[in-house]
């Protein structure tokens, strides 16, 4: 296993290396990146003083040395909208979006595990036909949509909880909802799909023909070989999660990554956004390598993987 | 030998209406190895799955018993059946490496097998798990406990089916071509294993396969199964010696006997399982029989008792039966 882990984690740097470059070379590819950088109606001189300031006059191998020692030394460099380091303004949002995310995902959990597991095993059955509604609805409805839908009920109707805002754990609730729905369904159906799966196979037979009970063999076979599937795709709906949270954060007005994101696209404050799609990629790519990882816990034929010499 | 310890009187299984297995009736002898023969989709998995009450969802016992140890295991409650299932009665399969739970080991999937019936502490069920790895020939069983299916081979994998299906000591064991799915050489090692088992502990023996070279081997009677009936059955060396059936032939033609001269050729019997939809009223054997005349086409030929111990379901068996004799 440490020898699994030790290459994708080699594979992950090496994704994160290329996520930089890309970023890099994609800022160079609009032209002169100071003028991505200065704000609107500035002159000639200052644009060639900022220029210089900046480095972008120097070789372009010389810049991508420079830009990824910044990288290293996580120094984004400063806004020239807010005259702030971008790493404080993009730090100051993080909690929130996580907060909202983890919210989003508890809610997605403890929802559709349990409908992707009733279903599969009661198929057929009243409990499922009263379920997969749920489901469905969750996968069709546009956050958006949802988000005004809420609140709308809850916060305008019914005054139960408050429309925006962040500062109670009451403002959670709609929130998550709004975002995890979506993630709620993709767990239920994988959970759904992948127990179905399972529970058509031999060893399923054979381990109810040793005489144990229907319950045991789904609780102690069938879900943990279920389980597989469902943490792959845990690890790609929580960075779905960062992108929906750009659209749940605007309908509610909550201050996290994706409302700085949207404002940052319109303040053309592109060290921000420079710094966000990096933070979403090495995210992204984070995730994906716990996802190996507790695949690995998981599967012996994983863990006890030895490569042929 | 002593009386039936199992008894299947006209069992029938039903998927989507269609009879699958359709009123098929036997009984097997204490420590009396039972081959059921047949091609490939004639009802011999359901026949076994049913006995276990282990069909498919959509599949189900639509009439007859199954009598063992004098209940009808075709009406007995769920719990009831599950104290019998790897206690008296076992069921090994025909892929040994998917009959394995991939994420557990060897020791747990024993252990789970014991404890099912006969609770016992970690350390003993642990110690029986050991013996019976041990029994079935698998070398260096301590090791093997700690492994992986993923990590044993396909035969290994077999031996280890085999012990869970006997770690109880069950009366009864229905083997589902357990020897099919492996290469030529394991599987003689695994009836080889199969036969010492079965001297050591007197196990009766259901033995599904299609192989007739298996049945010679191992078996004391044999039935033979076409579209879900029993069309044959007799004790294993009268059938070798004449057959009464013309699709007993054909399967034994598949078999090459090295221990005797060729047979006369025997007219083609060609053709596949007629689809259950198509079965008409009269022999279900009939298209594809050489034999074949009106009476086959207008009337099913009952299983019919020729001989003591000897039935077939063919209105023409003496003249069949002379027709495919080898000569001495
Ligand atoms: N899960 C299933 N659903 C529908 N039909 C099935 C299923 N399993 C088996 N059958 C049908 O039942 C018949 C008997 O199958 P089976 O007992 O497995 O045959 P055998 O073991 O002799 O090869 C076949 O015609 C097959 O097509
Ligand atoms: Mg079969």
């Amino acid at each position: 296993m440490v020898r699994f882990l030790v290459s994708r984690g080699a594979q992950s740097l090496i994704s994160v290396f290329g996520v930089m470059t890309i970023v890099f070379v994609i800022m160079r590819l609009a032209g002169d990146p100071t003028l991505l950088l200065v704000p609107e109606g500035s002159t000639r001189e200052e644009i060639a003083q900022l220029r210089h300031q900046l480095g972008f006059d120097r070789p372009i191998a010389v810049q991508y040395g420079a830009y990824l020692w910044d990288l290293f030394r996580f120094d984004l460099g400063t806004s020239f909208v807010q005259r702030v380091a971008v790493t404080d303004i993009v730090g100051a949002r993080v909690p929130y979006t996580l907060k909202l995310a983890a919210g989003a995902l508890f809610a997605a959990v403890i929802v559709g595990l349990p409908i992707g597991i009733i279903t599969a095993i009661r198929r057929g059955t009243t409990i499922e036909r009263i379920l997969m509604p749920i489901v469905l609805i969750g996968q069709s409805m546009p956050t958006f949509w949802s988000g005004i839908l809420l609140i709308l009920l809850f916060a305008v109707t019914l005054d139960w909880l408050p429309s925006s805002g962040a500062d109670r754990l009451s403002s959670l609730v709609m929130q998550a909802i709004a975002l995890g729905a979506l993630s709620m369904a993709t767990f239920a159906r994988i959970a759904r799909t992948s127990i179905i799966d399972e529970l058509s196979k031999e060893y399923v037979r054979a381990a109810l023909a040793k005489g144990i009970s229907r319950g045991r063999v789904v609780l102690v076979h069938v879900l943990r070989n279920a389980a597989i599937p469902v943490i792959t795709v845990a690890a790609l709906e929580i960075a779905n999660l960062l992108a929906g949270a750009v659209i749940v954060e605007t309908v509610f007005a909550w201050p996290g990554l994706g409302q700085l994101a949207v404002q940052s696209i319109q303040g053309r404050d592109f060290l921000v956004v420079q710094a966000l799609v990096l933070l979403a990629s090495v995210t992204y790519i984070l995730l994906n390598l716990l996802a190996d990882m507790l695949y690995s816990l998981v599967d012996p034929r994983i863990k006890l993987y030895r490569p042929k010499q | 030998m002593a009386g039936p310890i199992l008894t299947v009187a006209d069992l029938a299984v039903a998927i989507a209406g269609r009879r699958v297995v359709d009123g098929i009736s036997f009984a097997v002898k204490t420590g009396e190895t039972l081959a059921i023969v047949g091609e490939s989709g004639c009802g011999k998995s359901m026949t076994a799955f049913a006995i276990m009450r282990l069909l498919p969802q959509a599949a189900r016992i639509s009439g007859g018993a199954v009598l063992f140890e004098g209940r009808d295991l075709a009406r007995i409650a769920e719990s009831e059946m599950k104290a019998l299932r790897g206690n008296r009665i076992s069921l090994i399969f025909q892929e040994p490496a998917s009959s394995l739970d991939p994420l557990m080991t060897v020791a747990d999937q024993l252990i789970e097998a014991i404890n099912a019936h006969k609770p016992a502490s970690h350390s003993e069920a642990a110690a029986h798990a050991l013996a019976m790895l041990r029994a079935v020939g698998i070398a260096d069983p301590a090791r093997r406990m700690r492994q992986y299916p993923f990590e044993l081979s396909g035969g290994m994998c077999q031996r280890v089916m085999i012990a869970i299906a006997l770690a109880c000591r069950p009366s009864v064991l229905l083997a589902d071509e357990p020897t099919t799915a492996l290469d030529v050489t394991i599987q003689a090692q695994i009836l080889e294993l199969m036969k010492r088992l079965r001297s050591e502990t007197g196990t009766s023996i259901v033995l599904i396969t299609h192989d007739m070279g298996v049945v010679a081997d191992m078996a004391d009677r044999v039935l033979v199964m076409y579209a879900g009936r029993i069309v044959e059955e007799a004790a294993v060396d009268d059938l070798f010696q004449a057959q009464h059936h013309p699709y007993t032939m054909l399967l034994m033609r598949s078999v090459p006997r090295l221990d005797a001269p060729p047979k006369r050729a025997l007219p083609v019997i060609e053709g596949t399982v007629p689809s259950y939809a198509a079965l008409g009223t009269g022999c279900r054997f009939a298209s594809r029989c050489p034999f074949v005349s009106e009476h086959c086409r207008a009337e099913e030929p009952p299983l019919r008792q020729i001989a003591p111990g000897r039935a077939t379901a063919c209105w023409h068996h003496e003249r069949v039966a002379a027709a495919g004799m080898v000569p001495a």
